[in-house]
């Protein structure tokens, strides 16, 4: 998919405008993914159809003449839906296992959009789509990310953030303590479903197209790559990975490269998303700002020993 | 009769392609411990060499070129990016070998444009109770059959199969016998490669090859193996030879016939139905055919 706008004779407050409202859509989506891989340990390779279900809603429902809250609606719930059919496998399969089960979702959706042509105009795409006011744009994105934001980090320090993080770390161990490892699943998938599918919804309503095309498999990576660049478990490094992954797109689009032209320049990004992400799994693992370790104040006497 | 025929003779000869990249995908998850995504692209780079080289040389010589060449890409790799984080979780390894496969599209993609490309040959063939068989069918099933019943002599009953399973099961208590582990793996990701190629290449001379070839039997691939059970190496055949008859029976089928029409299945759905095929098997052996089930919380 594009991550920008063709930015070919566009003024420079255009481009920041476009380049922050994808920094808002991606964030989404990396926070949800952060909120299954980074915290909860799930793999999801397939997190690309949250995203896609939230921008088909929107797309289904204005190609069948409904108002734009059927389409917000039924994403949201489709979105969160899929996540808890997701999770009920994980129960039975081995983490890769599931992996590529995952991987399949996401392949079987982009199947049935491209061929059921009275869904949403099939392979062509659905064009139009209501765009909405960029304030209105803003405010949703800079809400839903601040909120989301503050809201994982508190999680990961109350009771329900140790368990999956616990699960994540050793999912035997968290089942043996009693919690059921398959309920905390669904709870991350359902929660994380519906927040890509937001940022699916937004994006429908600002792009005012849908196509499959925009939804393969390179857009999955492009999240991990942002997730991983910026600190996996750590929300605040995730925006980080997400500004600048966006910034060396829109960065690329300006390189003077005479011999790069329209399909050759998205390949070229597709390298070097690609590369990037090897080289920081190989070199930083953590990322630029690695989750910190929640630290608890001492109980006891412990307390009173450290400030004597 | 003439169903029975064409099925069988549709069915083996996927069967094969299919069996030789889940075979070499299995090898390198069982001897390297994880689900390599870049994997389709040794097949991919097999089918696009051999499609490519066919109009200068003979077909047999390109299909030798693609899978050699294959093989050592598969070595640099594995040299390159994989023996860097051979202690990483499996998790990291996977998304890097999914950034591998992205950045190898780009690359075919880029050298080789966007229009699909056709091996034009193989003509001929005989026919078989109404039923037209082609010569490259033969051939196909021939080199299928051949191939995999050398690999299981190989890895059952040479030295060099017993190393390459010594090394999978252990790479400490081989290395302590004085095995020298990095050359098994080296040698194991060669093979893994060049089966997939050939695999790969008897594909494409079928089909129409593009640049996203190995996206597309990305899924047919994963299906076969999860099917047969990750890591087991007759699995994987076994878990072709499943998807690919199951699928050749159910888009033959005439679904119709229930309300006297004509319905069968469109042919795009077909990874859908490999898919759904999946599914039922998990749901049931949710470590596969001929998998061992491990234990999960």
């Amino acid at each position: 998919m594009g991550t920008v706008r063709n930015v070919a004779g566009a003024g420079v407050s255009e481009v920041a405008q476009s380049t922050l409202i994808f920094v808002g859509i991606y964030g989404m989506l990396a926070l949800s993914l952060n909120l299954q891989y980074g915290l909860t340990g799930l793999l999801n390779f397939g997190q690309v159809v949250f995203f896609a279900v939230g921008g088909y809603a929107v797309a289904v429902a204005y190609a069948h003449h409904l108002p734009d809250w059927a389409g917000i609606a039924g994403g949201l719930v489709a979105g969160a839906g899929l996540g808890i059919g997701m999770a009920l496998p994980s129960r039975r399969l081995a983490e890769e296992f599931w992996a590529l089960l995952s991987l399949g979702v996401a392949a079987f959706f982009i199947i049935i959009v491209t061929n059921v042509s009275w869904l949403a105009n099939g392979s062509l795409g659905e064009y139009g789509i209501t765009l909405w006011p960029t304030p209105a744009i803003a405010i949703v994105l800079a809400g839903a990310l601040a909120s989301l934001t503050v809201g994982t980090e508190l999680v990961r320090k109350v009771q329900f953030g140790r368990v999956i993080r616990g699960i994540r770390d050793d999912a035997l161990l968290v089942q043996s303590l009693g919690r059921s490892v398959l309920r905390f699943r669904t709870a991350v998938l359902g929660a994380s479903g519906a927040i890509g599918a937001l940022g699916g919804i937004v994006y429908a309503h600002w792009i005012t197209y849908i196509n499959p095309d925009a939804f393969g498999l390179s857009v999955t990576l492009l999240v991990f790559t942002m997730v991983l660049l910026g600190g996996s478990g750590n929300s605040y490094g995730v925006l980080v990975g997400v500004a600048l992954m966006q910034l060396l797109s829109v960065g690329l689009q300006y390189l003077p490269f005479q011999a790069v032209t329209g399909g050759d320049l998205a390949l070229l990004q597709q390298a070097i998303y690609a590369i990037a992400l090897m080289l920081l799994l190989i070199f930083r693992r953590q990322g630029l700002l690695p989750e910190r370790t929640v630290t608890y104040p001492r109980a006891g006497l412990g307390r009173w020993v450290r400030r004597a | 009769m003439t169903t029975f025929v064409s099925i069988v003779a549709v069915g083996l000869v996927y069967a094969v392609q299919l069996g030789l990249i889940a075979l070499s995908f299995s090898i390198t998850y069982r001897a390297i411990g994880f689900a390599n995504f870049a994997h389709v692209q040794f097949a991919a780079v097999g089918a696009t060499v051999t499609v490519a080289l066919a109009y200068v040389i003979p077909i047999w010589l390109s299909v030798i070129v693609a899978v050699f060449a294959a093989g050592l890409l598969a070595v640099g790799a594995d040299l390159l990016i994989f023996r860097r984080i051979r202690q990483a979780p499996i998790g990291t390894k996977m998304i890097v070998s999914a950034g591998l496969l992205l950045l190898t599209q780009a690359a075919i993609q880029f050298l080789w444009g966007v229009n699909p490309r056709i091996y034009a040959g193989g003509t001929g063939g005989i026919t078989i109770a109404g039923v037209s068989i082609g010569y490259d069918q033969i051939v196909i099933v021939g080199i299928g059959a051949v191939v995999f019943a050398a690999f299981h002599q190989i890895m059952k009953n040479t030295a060099a199969g017993r190393l390459i399973r010594a090394t999978a099961d252990s790479p400490e208590l081989a290395e302590s016998r004085g095995v020298n582990s990095g050359l098994v793996v080296t040698q194991v990701w060669f093979l893994a490669g060049a089966l997939a190629a050939l695999g790969g290449a008897l594909l494409g001379i079928q089909i129409p090859v593009d640049p996203l070839f190995g996206q597309q039997i990305l899924i047919p691939m994963f299906a076969a193996t999860v099917l047969g059970g990750l890591g087991s190496p007759m699995g994987a055949i076994a878990g072709a030879l499943v998807l690919s008859f199951g699928q050749a029976a159910l888009l033959d089928i005439n679904f119709g016939s229930f309300l006297g029409r004509v319905w069968h299945v469109p042919s795009q759905y077909q990874s859908v139905l490999q898919f759904l095929l999946l599914i039922a098997v998990l749901a049931v052996r949710p470590w596969g055919l001929f998998g061992t089930s491990r234990e999960r919380a």
